[in-house]
């Protein structure tokens, strides 16, 4: 009986080392998975796995990220004010990720995106809280694009996308793959049976950065007049010009 | 015999001289009594439209240094103080005046436009954050030999700036759109809040469904249902755009718009790992 024991004991300890080699394997796979790869130069990227939150909740501190590509691995929330810059691939595939309302994203994209079955950027908010520009070479009309941001599935896209030299195409559809916001590219396709695009018109004052200022309106009043226009009126909070002057000098 | 003379004497003709310059002398004056106030309106006019003038450059002026600062200092809200811009009460404009007196190279010199004639500018500019900006200045001029004391005149110019927006229109190709199946598109605003849409009850019939291209074949529609307006690159040749679409809202022939390069902002110190 006691030899058994020791015979148990034995075996007990032989197998230990490899217990924990196992574990350390798995603990190893695991940081790889959810880390992803920090790369070299300017930017790294890779898989990602876990899904979790991103960002600050409170929209004290932009979060912000420069990945050469992004294997999104389960699904994530944007909780806060977040920009991206991916300068190859987006692959969402299966993975949804939501943007809370008191989130938004900004993704700079230099490859495709591609998001398939449940996969989608579930915006939650408004289309201003999403922003996918497309930072692909230029391209002319006429010629064929090299990249595409292909939304398969029933996943609803709702936000800005501009992508000028890139294809945007929906595969599926029905209600819930419905696009609401604005959508810019080099060609669109919607197949399947897509369903309804709502464009949302709070987006034509929205800035995205791009371009320079240039004169679009210009009106000297007439004399004695100092009549606000509606939009002075909302800007300045005042009807009339002269006495806003008036009241600030 | 003595000679009689008949004529009139010496005497005879100085009065008729003096009545003929008294009643020349009187049409003159009456002449010049009914020009006068004429003179006095036209020399006043030109006061005043010099004054104008003069304030409506000022105001122009204005517009100049706005602009540079909104090119110059953009969103940087340190960089438009420290250029002496204050900021508006309610946060959503930058405000700030020049006098003529102030730009002078010699310290303490009073710069006139014209003798007594003074001037300064001002300007309220809407602070940058959207894709439209509206600045509005005024010109004011004063003083003056031609005018009495106290008269001043404004001029007020309201410009808006403007840079692309591509995100302002709808769904927009540069090249083809093709659509299967039946899509329905139309507008909403999700600025109406809380927001419940139902399709024909709160949506709305704003923005371009198109292309840009001027190739007609480019747009391949379908049979979708478009709410907004249908949009084509190609001039008006008497073909439907539409094919077996059908449009609710207008067609724009020689549709354009701008397509702004994006630039990758400075990703410095950024965080290279994936999340």
């Amino acid at each position: 009986m006691k030899l058994l024991n020791k015979l148990f004991i034995i075996a007990l300890c032989m197998s230990m080392p490899m217990t924990l080699s196992t574990f350390s394997t798995l603990e190893a796979k695991k940081k790889d998975k959810g880390g992803g790869n920090s790369g070299g130069g300017n930017s790294g990227g890779g898989n990602s796995g876990g899904g979790s939150k991103i960002g600050d909740a409170s929209g004290t501190t932009v979060t912000k990220f420069h990945l050469s590509s992004w294997r999104v691995r389960g699904d994530y929330e944007i909780v806060g004010p977040t920009i991206m810059v991916i300068d190859g691939d987006l692959n969402i595939g299966n993975n949804t990720i939501t943007i809370a309302s008191t989130g938004s994203l900004e993704l700079y994209v230099g490859g495709d995106i591609d998001a398939n079955g449940r996969g989608s950027i579930n915006n939650t908010g408004v289309p201003s809280q999403l922003i996918v520009l497309g930072t692909h070479p230029t391209k002319q009309p006429t010629e064929s694009p090299d990249y595409s941001w292909t939304l398969s599935g029933n996943g609803a896209l709702t936000g800005v996308v501009y992508a000028p030299n890139a294809e945007y195409r929906t595969n599926g559809g029905g209600n819930a793959g419905q696009t609401s916001g604005s959508v810019v590219a080099l060609d669109v396709r919607f197949n399947g049976s897509p369903g309804p695009f709502h464009f949302d018109e709070a987006l034509e004052d929205l800035d995205l950065g791009l371009g320079n200022y240039s004169l679009s309106t210009y009106e000297l009043k007439p004399n004695g007049n100092s009549t606000a226009s509606e939009k002075g009126e909302a800007v300045f909070g005042s009807t009339d010009y002269k006495s806003l002057f008036e009241q600030l000098f | 015999m003595n000679a009689h003379t008949t004529g009139p004497g010496i005497n005879g003709r100085q009065g008729s001289a003096l009545l003929t310059s008294v009643v020349f002398s009187t049409i003159i004056l009456l002449g010049i009594a009914g020009i006068m106030p004429m003179l006095l309106n036209d020399w006043k006019q030109t006061a005043r439209t010099s004054l104008q003038e003069a304030a409506f450059t000022l105001a122009e002026s204005a517009v100049d240094e706005a602009i540079w600062a909104v090119l110059e200092h953009s969103d940087d809200e340190n960089a438009w103080r420290s250029a002496g811009w204050n900021e508006g009460g309610n946060g959503n404009y930058w405000y700030r005046e020049w006098t003529l007196s102030a730009l002078s190279q010699s310290s303490g010199e009073i710069m006139e436009l014209d003798d007594g004639r003074v001037g300064r500018y001002r300007a309220i500019v809407e602070k940058v954050g959207s894709s439209r900006i509206t600045i509005v200045t005024q010109g004011i001029v004063s003083g003056g030999r031609d005018v009495s004391v106290g008269t001043e005149v404004a001029r007020y110019i309201e410009t808006e700036f403007r840079r692309p927006n591509p995100a302002g229109y709808g769904l927009i190709a540069r090249d083809s759109l093709n659509f299967n199946g039946r899509p329905r598109f139309d507008s909403y605003d999700s600025r109406e809040f809380p927001y419940i849409y139902s399709y024909g009850v709160n949506s709305g019939n704003e923005g371009v469904v198109g292309s840009t291209s001027t190739d007609l074949s480019a747009l391949g529609l379908g049979n979708a249902i478009i709410d907004m307006n249908l949009g084509t690159g190609a001039p008006d040749n008497g073909q439907n755009p539409a094919g077996g679409a059908s449009v609710s809202g207008d067609i724009i022939w020689e549709f354009e718009m701008d397509f702004p390069e994006v630039e990758v902002p400075n990703t410095s110190g950024w965080n290279t790992t994936a999340p």
